[in-house]
């Protein structure tokens, strides 16, 4: 499970790149290049974002970097959840009764291709603006493949291993919670986190397109404002938390779903 | 513990006249187990031996009531197999345990957590299964691994840590396929010695099924000799040599020869009968 000292190693790479690269920008920003207004480095919105305050907007409707950060966090995660169970409802339906399944996995399989993106307007119209548009496209955006990867995670749960717990005295249901979701759980929580792109794009999206805070909708400020300062913050800030929720679901997988089922 | 488990039994698995079929993709049946008859009886080391595909799996999946029979009666303790499953209301009775050749562990549950899993599913309460748990995993010499996990195991004593778990659930009825074949020679042998033990400390009836004669030798007071497609048991034979057994003792040689020699004239009668794994 540890990888011990390359841990580090690829972290200390990763700064070191992430420097480079940083620093590249600054210093083109030194040598006078003809692209600065419009690729302001680093320490031209990190000043301009000082002298604000950390407050991104006009006027009242200024908002705070932290709380644009949470809004986006906040509808990412209770839409990936919300998302996260019903699928594994959904799943567990569908491979519990074949009638369950000729009718509804039709259904789910048109579903699935269609990009969560899609459904934004919608969305606008039926929630309005407000977090509940936001989560619902999130949840699209995750549910339909969610789905499909639990009743094909279903299928590969080994017979021996439910004649093994039938035989120990396990009944119906406590195959389904002691053996199968179990086993399963880890393959679907992968690709919860495959999906996770998907969905962060999806709110970001809903949020330069229809909701007035979160993350996307700084970057919308910036066009509106012709600021380009807050179209890279806004961009700088998409990219570091993507990286730290993505972190946080890895973790969540290491910590809750480690057990690698192919190993056994 | 030791006196639950000195107390005399007389405990029976018989299957009578069995016969399975299963469905070979399109209308054709293919017939998997014909007529065979066996019996166990309380303390008794058993083992099955014939090639592999002629139906062992099959046998012992209906002994153990996983699978029903298309022919013929499974008793346990002179009841049918249907009503005590239907009467208690389990998949199979909890007198019969089972050991794959897979292990089967569950690899998200520790050693001690694997081992407590039948008795986590009656309800056991919780003190009882620890001290059940830790007696046992003491018994069978895995105590200081109680908190591993599968994974962290080899191949011997994740198939001890699954016999434990059998052991826990008070079966009196073991029935074993092939459980040590995917270990290494010297393992395997090790958990022969292993299982001996266990039979006897813990007073258990085992039917044994392998592909390995001399396993078969080592191992068990009886040995059926099945066939092939249709799987049938064709001889009963009893190994009459006093343990610790040793491969070299000329009436080993000789029972082997004869298990050989029989099996042999089974392939001349029997095209598809295989000797591959012998």
């Amino acid at each position: 499970m540890k990888r011990g000292p390359s841990n580090y190693t690829g972290a200390i790479c990763a700064m070191i790149s992430i420097a480079v690269l940083v620093g590249i920008w600054e210093l083109s920003g030194k040598v006078g290049w003809k692209y600065l207004q419009i690729f302001p480095p680093p320490s031209h919105f990190l000043a301009d974002l000082a002298d604000n305050g950390f407050r991104i907007g006009l006027g009242s409707q200024a908002a705070g970097i932290p709380s644009s950060i949470l809004s986006s966090f906040f509808r990412v995660f209770v839409g990936l959840g919300i998302g996260f169970i019903s699928a594994l409802c959904a799943g567990t339906a569908i491979s519990i009764s074949i009638w369950v399944k000729r009718f509804v996995m039709p259904i789910v399989e048109l579903l699935a291709p269609i990009a969560p993106i899609a459904w934004i307007p919608l969305a606008l119209v039926i929630f309005g603006i407000g977090n509940q548009t936001a989560i619902f496209i999130v949840f699209m955006g995750v549910f339909f493949m969610l789905t499909i990867a639990t009743v094909k995670a279903i299928e590969t749960v080994p017979e021996y291993l439910i004649n093994i717990a039938k035989t120990l005295g396990a009944r119906k249901w406590q195959i389904w919670t002691q053996v199968i979701f179990p086993y399963i759980l880890p393959q679907v929580f992968t690709i919860l986190r495959l999906n996770f792109i998907a969905a962060w794009m999806a709110v970001l999206a809903a949020e330069m397109t229809g909701l007035r805070d979160g993350l996307g909708a700084i970057i919308m400020n910036g066009r509106n404002l012709f600021d380009n300062n807050l179209i890279l913050l806004g961009m700088c800030l998409i990219g570091i938390s993507g990286f730290i929720i993505d972190a946080l679901l890895k973790y969540i997988q290491k910590k809750f779903f480690w057990w690698d089922v192919q190993r056994m | 513990m030791r006196a639950q488990d000195k107390k005399t039994k007389q405990g029976s698995l018989e299957g009578n006249s069995i016969g399975f079929s299963r469905e070979d993709g399109g209308q054709h049946l293919l017939e998997i187990i014909r007529d065979t008859s066996l019996a166990l009886h309380n303390g008794e080391f058993k083992t099955i031996i014939g090639p592999s595909g002629c139906g062992k799996t099959t046998l012992l999946s209906i002994l153990s009531g996983l699978l029903r029979p298309d022919r013929g009666t499974v008793l346990l303790n002179g009841i049918e197999m249907g009503e005590i499953t239907k009467r208690v209301g389990l998949p199979t009775p909890s007198d019969v345990g089972v050991v794959f050749q897979d292990y089967g562990l569950f690899p998200w549950r520790t050693v001690e957590k694997n081992v407590a899993f039948g008795l986590e599913m009656v309800k056991t309460p919780k003190n009882i299964i620890e001290k059940k748990v830790s007696d046992i995993l003491a018994r069978v010499g895995l105590t200081e691994f109680s908190k591993h996990y599968p994974h962290q195991l080899s191949g011997g004593m994740k198939q001890r840590t699954s016999i434990a778990r059998v052991l826990a659930t008070d079966a009196e009825f073991l029935l074993m396929d092939e459980p040590f074949s995917a270990l290494d020679f010297q393992t395997r042998y090790f958990m022969q010695e292993f299982l001996l033990e266990i039979w006897k400390k813990f007073d258990k009836t085992i039917i044994y099924v392998t592909h390995h004669m001399d396993e078969a030798i080592m191992l068990s007071d009886t040995i059926y000799l099945m066939t092939a497609r249709p799987g049938k048991i064709i001889e009963e034979m009893k190994i009459d040599l006093p343990r610790p057994r040793s491969i070299i003792d000329p009436k080993f040689v000789e029972y082997r020869n004869h298990i050989a020699l029989h099996l042999e004239r089974e392939v001349k009668n029997n095209s598809v009968f295989c000797l591959e794994h012998l």
